[in-house]
């Protein structure tokens, strides 16, 4: 009965842990895309910082990049995805 | 290291390239071995001592080594380095898809003075003069080379505080999946803090004690209104006009001149030459007219 009890603690533990990943995952890409949108905010015909500093921290960027056109992407359907970060429907 | 660094500016066709000759020449002569750089594109220094000229200073009297950098090939070195390091580190698509991008970045705003930099850079680590003597662009493109490290440092400031929020995130998260805070060097965060390191630099160089900004000027109306604007425009930079440079002054000819900013600076003046000042032998004998 106390094992069984254990298990579903820790089942509950482990989903929600998982969540506030997701959730700080989120959050962290979030500022990711805010960074890299300042950086090369050109791209998109933001006022941006002088190219130079582009130049010098495009190659280190990749993963930024990455993301700011995943983003870019999902301006496209804003919902479905709010929907399915907070978990609903 | 250099003991001391000028930098000649002014209006265009004020004589910055001949005044900086002059004070190069002078400073050989008088046994400190000189560097002069011209940043100028109209490359007038090749001209002035009728020899050819490059990026390798050349030496062209005792003490005296003179280079006039080509500042294209500068913006096309730098573009190459930045685009090799990107192919290198991204995978093949995404360094596809904006190699169109890097070739848009030699017509933009700021790649001339950024090219102007680290030319500069090149000359303050590569050789060991005593003195740097700089021969300046027109005002324009000189103020914009001075305010560069100031903004560039606003902007760095701002990313920089951005990317230890995202790092601070990462932690969070690895401490949540893994029990512990480790974390890869973040290359963004690692390259910030260098870029500030180098645009600190060149602010504590342009701020120095050892270091002049001479503003050259001749005694007529328009020079010496646009004089009084450039000492504005450096002071709101941060920066000091060392001193005040009246270049083609006639010797004969009184003058004095009104505007308060002008009259507060240090003075140096140079007297109008009849003949043009080309050729070593007669900036020597300018310089033994004048210097009596």
């Amino acid at each position: 009965m106390l094992k069984k009890l254990k298990n579903i603690i820790n089942f509950i533990s482990t989903a929600n842990k998982e969540k506030a990943i997701e959730a700080f995952k989120w959050d962290e890409e979030e500022l990711r895309n805010t960074f890299a949108l300042l950086v090369c905010g050109s791209f998109l015909g933001h006022p941006s910082p002088s190219l130079h500093i582009t130049a010098e921290l495009m190659p280190e960027m990749e993963e930024d990049l990455r993301i700011m056109f995943e983003r870019m992407d999902l301006s496209r359907n804003p919902l479905s995805e709010l929907f399915s970060e907070f978990d609903i429907g | 290291m250099y003991q001391n660094i000028q930098f000649y500016i002014g209006k265009g066709g004020v004589g910055k390239s001949t005044v900086s000759a002059l004070e190069a020449l002078r400073a050989a002569k008088s046994g400190i071995s000189a560097l002069l750089v011209s940043l100028d594109p109209a490359h007038n220094q090749q001209d002035i001592f009728e020899c050819e000229l490059g990026d390798k200073p050349v030496k062209v009297t005792d003490n005296l080594l003179v280079a006039e950098p080509n500042i294209d090939n500068w913006i096309k070195k730098y573009l190459k380095e930045a685009e090799e390091k990107l192919h290198a580190n991204y995978s093949y698509q995404q360094a596809f898809g904006n190699k169109n991008y890097f070739k848009l970045f030699r017509y933009s705003p700021s790649v001339e003075e950024y090219a102007m930099l680290m030319a500069l850079e090149h000359y303050l680590t590569t050789y060991t003069e005593n003195l740097l003597i700089v021969d300046m662009p027109p005002t324009a493109l000189s103020l914009r080379f001075f305010a560069l490290p100031g903004i560039s440092l606003k902007w760095l400031e701002q990313l920089l505080e951005l990317r230890r929020a995202i790092n601070k995130k990462k932690e969070i998260i690895s401490q949540l999946k893994f029990g512990k805070k480790e974390l890869e060097t973040d290359k963004v965060l690692t390259q910030l803090a260098k870029l500030m390191d180098t645009y600190h630099g060149f602010q504590t160089i342009f701020s120095s004690k050892t270091t002049e900004i001479n503003l050259v000027t001749n005694p007529e109306k328009l020079s010496l209104n646009e004089a009084e604007r450039t000492i504005k425009k450096i002071t709101d930079i941060g920066l000091n006009i060392s001193y005040l440079v009246l270049n083609k002054l006639e010797v004969y000819k009184e003058f004095s001149f009104e505007n308060k900013l002008l009259i507060q600076k240090k003075l140096k003046t140079f007297y109008y030459s009849n003949s043009p000042l080309l050729g070593l032998g007669k900036l020597n004998e300018y310089l033994a007219k004048i210097d009596v």
